[in-house]
Parts: structure tokens; sequence; C-alpha cells
């Protein structure tokens, strides 16, 4: 995600139009309608990341606006409609892998192979050999630091928002972030 | 990284052609039909729709299994229905005649001694021979 202060700024303006929209019962349906063309990207290449394959992305996309259009009544303006947003995907998605891991007997490298078949069998893989062998080490970094990586190396987002979405300190992201970088790289080496 | 120029951040993943084109349209289909899921004349049918089939299906095993064994076995027992809707009565009589005693006459009944009378032998002999005629009375006596 580009943060550019400009581009920031441009979406705290949609924000606040999008809020007022959604809060106004005559214009929910066309904000609404207005909040998916705004995010439905952004947030559906975040799920993609975590989930690595584009079937189970659209589903959890789904369910994440559902909930959205559900409980946005309740939703207070303080913590920012684009991290609230990203909050809901984030756990859509990690509700989605804890529920494949249930039914892998809990097992953390089974999941990890999981994501790596999933690279290896994507449809929608453009990448070359050398992009499938880092999506391979980001898939088997443990989570946390698989969607800190994601969300830092490839979103470019900053910490003072990671640390809204994740509800983590950015102590902890950075060195999240630090962790995840060591490994892959340790990864790449090993399987040069 | 050690080498950027390697590994770059471009997005190596792709969707479907048009994917995104019609996401608002699918959402709002998907929100339209939980919504008519979920209004209240359809949710309490959704719910009772599988009670009555349980039901209906209860009754259904009750009509097939158990109204043919017992007319079955009523040939074999040489009882009727009724005589076993009789049999069922009665139990449920006594039952609720001890069920109507308080607990004060339950337990009268259970500690007082109950009333003997003191016979004399030849009553006894009068009573057990009341049916007996002479001829009986003479063959007891001789053996």
């Amino acid at each position: 995600m580009s943060v550019s202060k400009k581009t920031r700024k441009g979406y705290m303006i949609n924000e606040e139009q999008l809020l007022s929209g959604l809060k106004d019962e005559s214009t929910k349906k066309d904000a609404f309608r207005m909040l998916v063309t705004t995010y439905k990207q952004r947030l559906y290449w975040h799920i993609r990341k975590i989930v690595l394959n584009h079937d189970d992305a659209d589903d959890i996309l789904q369910n994440t606006f559902v909930k959205v259009w559900r409980n946005i009544d309740s939703f207070r303006s303080e913590s920012g409609l684009y991290t609230w947003l990203y909050r809901i995907a984030t756990n859509e998605s990690l509700t989605f892998l804890n529920q494949k891991k249930k039914k892998m007997f809990g097992m953390d490298e089974e999941i990890n192979d999981y994501l790596v078949e999933n690279i290896q069998s994507d449809p929608y893989f453009n990448g070359d050999d050398i992009q499938r062998k880092l999506q391979e080490a980001i898939a088997r970094l443990p989570e946390k630091q698989r969607i800190v990586f994601n969300m830092r190396y490839y979103d470019d987002i900053k910490y003072q928002d990671m640390e809204k979405i994740l509800e983590t300190s950015a102590g902890a992201l950075k060195a999240s972030f630090h962790h995840a970088v060591k490994k892959i790289e340790d990864y790449l080496k090993s399987t040069d | 990284m050690t080498d950027n120029s390697k590994y770059s951040r471009e997005n190596p993943f792709d969707v479907p052609e048009g994917y995104f084109d019609t996401m608002e349209d699918r959402i709002e289909e998907r929100i339209r039909a939980e919504e008519n899921e979920g209004a209240p004349g359809q949710k309490f049918i959704r719910i009772i729709k599988p009670i009555l089939g349980l039901a209906a299906s209860f009754a259904l095993a009750f009509l097939l299994i158990d109204y043919p064994i017992t007319k079955i076995l009523s040939k074999y027992t040489g009882r009727t229905i009724d005589q076993t809707g009789e049999g069922t009565k009665l139990n449920e009589e006594l039952l609720t005649g001890y069920r109507y005693l308080d607990e004060n006459t339950f337990f009268l009944a259970l500690t007082s001694k109950e009333e003997t009378a003191d016979f004399e032998s030849d009553e006894i002999l009068s009573f057990l021979t009341s049916e007996l005629d002479d001829y009986e009375v003479y063959a007891e006596i001789i053996n």
C-alpha cells in the first residue's frame, strides 16, 4: 500500500466522506459501495498474501465486507476506518488458517507446507523462479512474522499503522520484521 | 535482504480476468441473500422445520413398528390390546391410591401393629371343613 503523505491525506478525506455517508440511512448503501470500490484491491492483496490462494482470498474478502456492513453502526471513528478494515481482514484470514490448522491436527509445519503447496500449484502465479523461491521462504515463516513482513515489504505500511491493525507494539513489530528478514536470508542461502 | 535487486517487490500473484470489476455486485448480492435468509418469518420456519420433520418421523416409526408389534404380541399372549390397557389402568389406580396417602398416614400404617384375632381351635376346624361334605371329613380323619 502506498502511504505517502499525499495519498494518506487523500484516504483521510475519503474516510470522512465515507463515514458520514455510512452513518446516514439514506446514503448508507451508496457509501458502502464506494467503500468496497476504494478498499477491495488493497484488502484482497493483504488477504491473498496471508492465505496464498485466490478462491480462499475471495471468500475471506467477501466475509470481511459482510462483517463491515453488519457492524458499521457500532464502528467508532477514532480507530480509523482503514485500520479497522485491515484488522477485520487480518482476523478473518487468521481464523481461516486456524480452522485449516485444526483439520491438520494443529501442526504449524503442516500449515506452512500447505501454504508452500498453494504457491506451487497456484494458476495465478506470474512470477519467475526467484520470486517463487522468495514466496516459499515467506510462506515458511511463523504466522505473525509473515504478516508483518508482507505488510512492511510489499505494502509499505508504517509501523504506527501496523500497531493499530495488529494490536502489537512497534518494538515487537520491528523485531518480528528483523527475524523474518534473517530467516528468509538463511532459507535463500540454503537453497542457492 | 542481501541482494535487493534480485528480489523485486513486485507482486508475483494475479487474479482471474475481470475479478475486481464485479466485486461490488457480488458483495451486495450476498448481503441481500443473507438479509432475506434472516427475515423473521423465514427464520422461524427454518428453525421449526427440522423439529417438525423429526416429530413426523417419530410418529411414522411408531405407526410402522410399535403398532404391528403390539398387535402380533397380543395374539401370542392371548390378551387383547384393551386388556393390556386395563392392566395399565389398574396399575395406575394402585399407584395413584398410594400417592394420595399423606406422609403421616403412610408412617402410621407402617408402624401400627395389625390387629390379630384369637381364634379357638374349634372355630378353625369348622372354617376348614365348612366346604367339605361328611364323606370328605371322614376321609381326612382316616388319613
